[in-house]
């Protein structure tokens, strides 16, 4: 059989809340180890000692005072009656729901600003290979035209809309594309 | 006493102000102990003790069960006592040393001893049990405090702490071991 120190069960043990199989194979191990006899002499001493621990008492007036204190703050912030916290009161999704939605639009907000930007960037690189408007010229005309197209759009406000490309740009490929 | 206090936690859920401060009158020498034994210092333990039964007020429709009131009353002023203590070691401010005021209180032993030698081992003992307990993680000091000052059940203590019984008795038996392990002059058998 396997020699096993018993220290871990000496606080059930002290409480009493081993099982009668627990509490055996302590007493057994105890009667024949020093070092777990001595554990829970220790133990057992502590324990003693903390049930003795007493506060301080610090007097009548201070525990008259308190009832005022709080009496005044519960009168004051809630004119006399008991604020009741009904169950109905409580938030519709729970606080771990509530964190995944927020991530949730967190990420969408994020793919569809990358999207947005790295469309337009392409517009504007067009724009640059036409050579016929200027960078910041196109960035008004592309703000206009989709503020336009979302206006205009049958579905309605709320549905996204990317720029068209303005109507003055005449597309070429850039030179040193053309071998 | 149980069925006095569940009646007037139904009296108090139906509106009655003499009930609340019948209520306060009856708890508020054990919620400051409570919180005094976790917080180790007068001032905080006075925060405690107003809060909780602020709070209580506030939430006694949440209560289902009256006869559970002490638990909740535990609950509240532990947990706030906890998120204090969270709150002090976070900031790092050096606290002057309540022991050492004039006019402060501190923890005892009960036990009256008449032996001035071991009167003077008590004090030794209470100081060294202090600092080890100051040492301890919040909730492990607090369940700590429930069970083996406070004498409450481990079932009482894991409603209390809402966390499971297993729990209650991982907490305790590492407290435990830091404080044997902190005290070893005094518990030599």
């Amino acid at each position: 059989m396997q020699y096993r120190h018993t220290m871990h069960l000496h606080g059930d043990y002290l409480d009493g809340d081993l099982t009668p199989e627990s509490l055996r194979l302590v007493e057994e191990h105890v009667a024949s180890c020093e070092k777990c006899r001595d554990d829970l002499l220790r133990l057992k001493k502590l324990t003693a000692t903390l049930r003795h621990i007493e506060s301080p008492d610090p007097g009548e007036h201070y525990f008259d005072d308190l009832l005022e204190g709080i009496s005044a703050r519960t009168s004051s912030e809630n004119q006399g009656a008991p604020i009741v916290e009904p169950d109905t009161l409580r938030p519709i999704f729970s606080r771990q729901v509530l964190k995944t939605l927020i991530r949730l639009a967190a990420a969408v907000t994020l793919l569809f600003t990358a999207f947005y930007v790295s469309d337009f960037n392409e517009e504007r690189q067009a724009s640059r290979w036409a050579g016929n408007v200027s960078p910041d010229r196109y960035a008004a005309s592309a703000t206009a035209d989709s503020a336009g197209y979302l206006l205009q759009s049958p579905v309605g406000v709320g549905v996204v809309g990317f720029p068209f490309p303005p109507e003055d740009i005449e597309y070429s490929l850039p030179p040193d594309a053309v071998k | 006493m149980t069925d006095d206090i569940a009646g007037l936690v139904s009296l108090f859920q139906a509106g009655d102000r003499q009930a609340f401060t019948k209520l306060v009158k009856a708890f508020r020498r054990k919620v400051y102990a409570l919180a005094f034994k976790i917080l180790l210092n007068h001032s905080d333990a006075d925060e405690v003790t107003q809060e909780t039964f602020v709070r209580i007020y506030g939430r006694i429709g949440q209560l289902k069960s009256p006869e559970h009131f002490d638990s909740f009353v535990y609950r509240i002023a532990t947990n706030y006592a906890i998120d204090l203590l969270r709150k002090r070691r976070g900031r790092m401010v050096a606290m002057p040393n309540e022991a050492e005021l004039p006019g402060t209180v501190q923890l005892a032993l009960s036990e009256k001893v008449a032996d001035p030698e071991k009167l003077l081992e008590n004090k030794q003992l209470l100081a060294a049990i202090t600092e080890a307990a100051e040492e301890l993680p919040p909730r492990q000091r607090a369940t700590l405090i429930l069970h083996d000052i406070e004498g409450l059940s481990k079932e009482e203590v894991a409603r209390i702490m809402n966390c499971p019984e297993a729990t209650v008795r991982s907490n305790l038996h590492i407290a435990r071991s830091k404080l044997k392990k902190k005290l070893a002059k005094f518990l030599s058998p």
